[in-house]
């Protein structure tokens, strides 16, 4: 008899213990929202789901919140007839919060700067906001590998509206060695893009416009310890900016290809690729995109040419051929004006 | 000749306009690209930029091209149809004297001889200067135009040809940089006639200076034992 009621005792206080938890918090609120069929029409007729899945709440990092700590337009249940608007993330995340919490201070600059955040402003409502990217109620701190805004859940959460980049990012040499390989040191979205400072590639500080490209690109790619492990060559920033094109860029003629011009954008493959852009079988057609009339005769020699290495074969001997030339004549020129100068001194000195 | 005066006309109107239109185009041509050969260094953007940007530095190279075309087709046919032209391209042919003017003036520098070597008309040095610049001419015409209309001359010829020639056509530029600018300065202008010799814009030589510098011209038109 003691004993039971013992274990009574122990799995009523643990069925206390775990519901004063979690479930205790969002007790009454759910009774509706675990309804997977509750739908609320929005003032634009558009209809909209607000099932909760409780398991998913239950591991967010807001497990011990109250529904209202962030719905805070929910004062009474039923909310009939009240307007419910978007969760705020400041009202907590602010810069002197007293909550222990991550206190983003220039993120929200960042942000209300970035094409979302303009977007947001001018009324947009497919423009992101926090919860569009960090997720609701399945909220994560992004070293979580369930986090949306994880590394490697990034390219899926942007992909949910910037669908095209993210099909053809998917099967990039990028996308495949982030997605399927689990190669970390490759870009996702925000590497390249930014964060919270994201711009249009029209903006001249984006991270993406044409000039900032090669500059983006080299981040990684003139980085020899990244590179060497995908056996990838680091001169190619180098010879990018020594090339015609990278001076062009570089003096501010936006025409001159950098860097996604001829590689691609999302679409970025290997060159031995045969669906790459820079595959010998497609540079006509690439080429051609700037250079009309472009044909196989394109893809015959190096683009990525460093003259001052022995790779460069013919144009390397060629350029030191003329390199020896020119220091020799002008070794022979200035023995001419030394001998010059030598008879000129003599002559004035014996006074002819 | 004017022998009135004591001068005679070393260089027509017509050579001294082909020599300035040479020397204005070679100098927009050397300052435009080497801007771009150097566009990493501060020499060069300060250029770029004087000359007003990018694109503008490109048209600047191009209106220099166009210059030295016209003035090297020009040359061709003051050389083969005109008698003066036919003349003084007869001049410049490399003799074997050259060959003993050039070994004589250089133990006359060295001291080891008192006498000068007598010059003709065109000094060994002269000669090899316009034999220079007319290679140098050539070959950076005809590699400047492939880079110029590159997407015909890659569609013909291949990227590998143009790399070539783009290395030909941007380290000759120095080469041509050292013989013509130092060597043709210093020997021509700046050595003998400080700051320049004042005969490629008036076209006259005194008689005192043609027996001095040119002998053998010299005697040709006034006899061993002419005036002076």
């Amino acid at each position: 008899m003691k004993s039971k009621l013992y274990i009574m005792f122990i799995s009523l206080a643990s069925i206390i213990l775990v519901t004063s938890n979690s479930n205790a918090v969002i007790r009454k609120c759910i009774i509706c929202h675990q309804k997977p069929e509750i739908k609320k029409v929005l003032p634009t007729g558009e209809v909209i789901s607000v099932y909760v899945d409780k398991d998913i709440l239950r591991h967010s990092v807001h497990r011990r919140l109250k529904c209202q700590d962030c719905h805070t337009d929910v004062t009474v249940i039923p909310h009939k007839g009240i307007k419910i608007g978007r969760v705020h993330c400041e009202r907590c995340h602010y810069k002197g919060s007293p909550y222990p919490v991550p206190k983003p201070d220039h993120i929200y600059k960042k942000y209300w700067n970035s094409i979302h955040g303009k977007k947001r402003r001018a009324g947009d409502p497919h423009a992101p906001w926090c919860q569009d990217c960090h997720g609701g109620h399945n909220v994560l701190p992004p070293s979580n590998p369930k986090s949306l805004v994880y590394k490697k859940n990034v390219p899926a959460t942007c992909g949910k509206c910037h669908k095209k980049a993210y099909k053809e990012y998917k099967d990039s040499v990028h996308g495949v060695a982030l997605l399927k390989k689990g190669i970390m040191d490759v870009p996702s979205c925000t590497d390249c893009h930014g964060k919270h400072a994201v711009y249009s590639p029209g903006k001249p500080y984006s991270s993406v416009n044409p000039q900032k490209v090669p500059e983006t690109c080299i981040k990684c790619h003139a980085n020899k310890a990244i590179m060497k492990r995908f056996d990838v060559s680091v001169d190619t920033a180098t010879t990018y900016e020594d090339s015609f094109h990278g001076i062009a860029l570089k003096f501010g003629e936006l025409k001159a290809a950098n860097c996604s011009s001829c590689h691609g954008v999302h679409n970025i493959r290997a060159p031995s690729d045969p669906l790459s852009t820079v595959n010998k079988k497609n540079l006509p057609k690439t080429c051609g995109k700037c250079h009309p009339g472009a044909n196989e005769n394109f893809a015959k020699g190096k683009v990525h040419l460093d003259i001052h290495s022995k790779s460069a074969g013919m144009v390397y001997y060629l350029a030191n051929f003329f390199i020896f030339l020119t220091a020799g004549t002008m070794t022979v020129l200035f023995i001419h004006i030394f001998l010059d100068l030598y008879r000129r001194v003599k002559e004035k000195r014996e006074g002819l | 000749m004017n022998s009135d005066n004591n001068y005679i006309v070393r260089f027509t109107l017509n050579e001294r306009i082909q020599h300035f239109l040479l020397f204005i185009s070679i100098t927009l041509l050397l300052i435009s690209g080497f801007a771009l050969k150097y566009a990493d260094t501060s020499f060069g953007q300060f250029f770029i930029r004087l000359e007003g940007g990018f694109q503008a530095r490109g048209i600047i190279h191009r209106i220099g091209a166009v210059i030295l075309i016209f003035v090297t087709f020009y040359h061709f046919i003051y050389v083969l149809f005109t008698k003066r032209g036919q003349e003084q391209f007869r001049e410049m042919f490399l003799t074997v004297k050259d060959w003993t003017d050039f070994k004589q003036s250089l133990s006359y520098r060295l001291g080891s001889t008192n006498e000068p070597p007598l010059y003709g008309r065109y000094s060994y040095r002269q000669k090899l200067q316009y034999w220079l610049v007319a290679i140098a001419t050539f070959s950076m015409e005809i590699t400047g135009l492939m880079l110029w209309f590159h997407n015909e001359s890659i569609a013909i010829l291949s990227h590998h040809i143009l790399n070539i020639v783009y290395v030909i056509h941007s380290y000759e530029s120095t080469l041509i940089f050292t013989l013509i600018v130092i060597w043709h300065l210093y020997d021509i202008h700046i050595a003998s006639h400080f700051p320049m010799d004042p005969v490629w814009l008036t076209g006259k030589i005194s008689i005192k200076r043609l027996k001095k510098e040119h002998p053998l011209e010299y005697f040709k038109l006034f006899g061993r034992e002419g005036k002076k």
